[in-house]
Parts: C-alpha cells; sequence; structure tokens
C-alpha cells in the first residue's frame, strides 16, 4: 500500500466518526505491525477484499466503546448482538468507501464478525499489516488493514 | 401516512433509520436484511418507498432494484451504501433508483434525502 492509499483509510475513518458525534475523534498515525492478534480488542469485524486488491480489512473495538457508539447513535438496545453488528457496520462503511480511491474493482464482502481475541488467528501471507489508531471518547479502536494489490 | 421500508444487513442501521422514518410521517411497514427478504415483503405490503443497501448477503441491493422495479416501477428507492464510487451510483440510478445516501450518515442527512425523494408524494 502507498501513502495515498492508506491516507484514503484514514479519511474514511475520520468520515465515520465526524458524523457519528460532535465530539472529536482522534486518528492517530498508521503504523506497520508483526502480529494481528495483540491487537484484537471484544469485538472484531472483518471484511474480506478481492477485484483490484486482495486481504482482509478488520475494525476492532472494546465493548465499553460499542456501547458508547451504540448509544450515541440512538440504538436502544446495546445487547452483544447490537456490539457484534456495530463493528461489521464500521469495517464495512469504512472499507465501501475507500472505493472512492480504489475504485468500483475494489471488491467487499459482507462483513464476519468475531468476538474476544483470536489467539490462533492467521492471517493472510500479505507481507504489510498496517495499524490506525482511533481514540474516541477516550475509547480505543484499531483499523487493521492486509491488503495488496492484485496482479490477476 | 406514506408507507416505507427499510433494507440493510446491519440491524444497527435498520434501526437508526427506522427511528428517523418513525419521527416524521412515514408508517414503516417492511424491515428486511437482504434482498429475497425485502422483495417478499415488498409484494406482501407494497410500500411506496425504501431505503436499500447494496452490499448483503443472498441478494445484493443492485439485483433487489431490479426485482423491485420489475414489480412497481414508480417505486422510489433510496439507495444508502458505503459504496461510494460513482459507477455504483449510476448503475443504482440506471436500474431505478431514485436516490443516493452514502453512508455514513447523519440523522439530518437521511431526512433531507427522504425529503428530496419524496416531497411530491408527501404534499399530495
Amino acid at each position: 500500500m502507498d501513502n495515498t492509499e492508506i491516507e484514503a483509510f484514514v479519511t474514511s475513518l475520520q468520515d465515520f466518526f465526524d458524523k457519528l458525534d460532535d465530539k472529536s475523534v482522534n486518528i492517530g498515525t498508521p503504523f506497520l505491525i508483526d502480529d494481528i492478534n495483540s491487537y484484537l480488542l471484544d469485538y472484531t469485524g472483518v471484511i474480506s477484499i478481492t477485484g483490484n486488491h486482495k486481504g482482509t480489512v478488520f475494525f476492532t473495538a472494546s465493548k465499553l466503546m460499542t456501547s458508547r457508539m451504540l448509544q450515541t447513535m440512538g440504538v436502544v438496545s446495546t445487547v452483544e448482538e447490537k456490539q457484534m453488528d456495530l463493528v461489521g457496520e464500521v469495517c464495512n462503511t469504512v472499507s465501501g468507501n475507500v472505493r472512492r480511491e480504489f475504485g468500483e474493482n475494489f471488491l467487499i464482502s459482507t462483513p464476519i464478525v468475531m468476538q474476544g481475541h483470536a489467539d490462533t488467528m492467521k492471517v493472510s501471507n500479505i507481507k504489510d499489516i498496517y495499524l490506525i489508531p482511533v481514540v474516541w471518547n477516550s475509547l480505543k479502536s484499531n483499523l487493521i488493514i492486509n491488503i495488496k494489490e492484485s496482479k490477476s | 401516512m406514506l408507507k416505507i421500508m427499510v433494507v440493510d444487513d446491519s440491524s444497527v442501521i435498520r434501526e437508526k433509520i427506522s427511528r428517523v422514518l418513525q419521527d416524521q410521517q412515514f408508517e414503516l411497514v417492511g424491515d428486511a436484511k437482504n434482498g429475497i427478504e425485502a422483495v417478499k415483503q415488498f409484494k406482501e405490503q407494497r410500500p411506496k418507498a425504501l431505503t436499500l443497501d447494496i452490499t448483503m448477503p443472498l441478494m445484493d441491493g443492485i439485483e433487489t432494484i431490479q426485482e423491485i422495479m420489475a414489480i412497481d416501477d414508480e417505486a422510489r428507492i433510496l439507495v444508502v451504501s458505503a459504496l461510494a464510487d460513482k459507477p455504483t451510483l449510476i448503475k443504482a440510478i440506471q436500474l431505478g433508483a431514485s436516490g443516493f445516501l452514502c453512508k455514513p450518515f447523519s440523522d439530518a442527512d437521511l431526512s433531507e434525502a427522504l425529503e428530496e425523494l419524496l416531497e411530491d408524494l408527501i404534499d399530495g
């Protein structure tokens, strides 16, 4: 991934939280990580990317953060099912929005959602894994991007 | 009241949209999480309008637009999707969608899009 592509994800994350409420969100500087498992929080939404890129995008957040986000959105129930749905939807929205940069052949799957720390999770053999830290209302979450351009 | 239904695979988004609709002059008659459910409910309830996601399991929003238009080509469809590229927007409109709202959206964004989409029906 080049800087322009990473910046597209940063912008998309910023847009998501800007629409959520008028409180400031801090989107941190992206950095490379070696092992995804150390950065997974309570709930993780996962989107598979195919087409002109291949790989995976993850959005992972704590229970407290997903509860607060649901309350802010006016969702009455903050049961676990809703919290899991939310991380999938954030991942879907952020990945869908970057098609402005990546084009219509940046194909995104419907989200799947994981709960807890998947200490056996294996990612693809795509070398670079970028993490973009997000702090909203003093609560932390991470967007993790493991994609590369597809030659096929 | 104007009959409307909400189609999105995210229950959180369905609830958010439903809340905005019910705060306004709409009767929510359907709530579907994929295109197959949406077409079934559309046939039963015959709403005047629907909000429709694109990326959904089993039947996506693009195919759903075609199915809905084959049943009622006067139905008003507001596509509410994260797919922010122009070709997707153009394809949806060409197939019969009447409007497009990009996720993420605020309550005010949704209200404005619905008002624009349904102004003549609401006034009538």
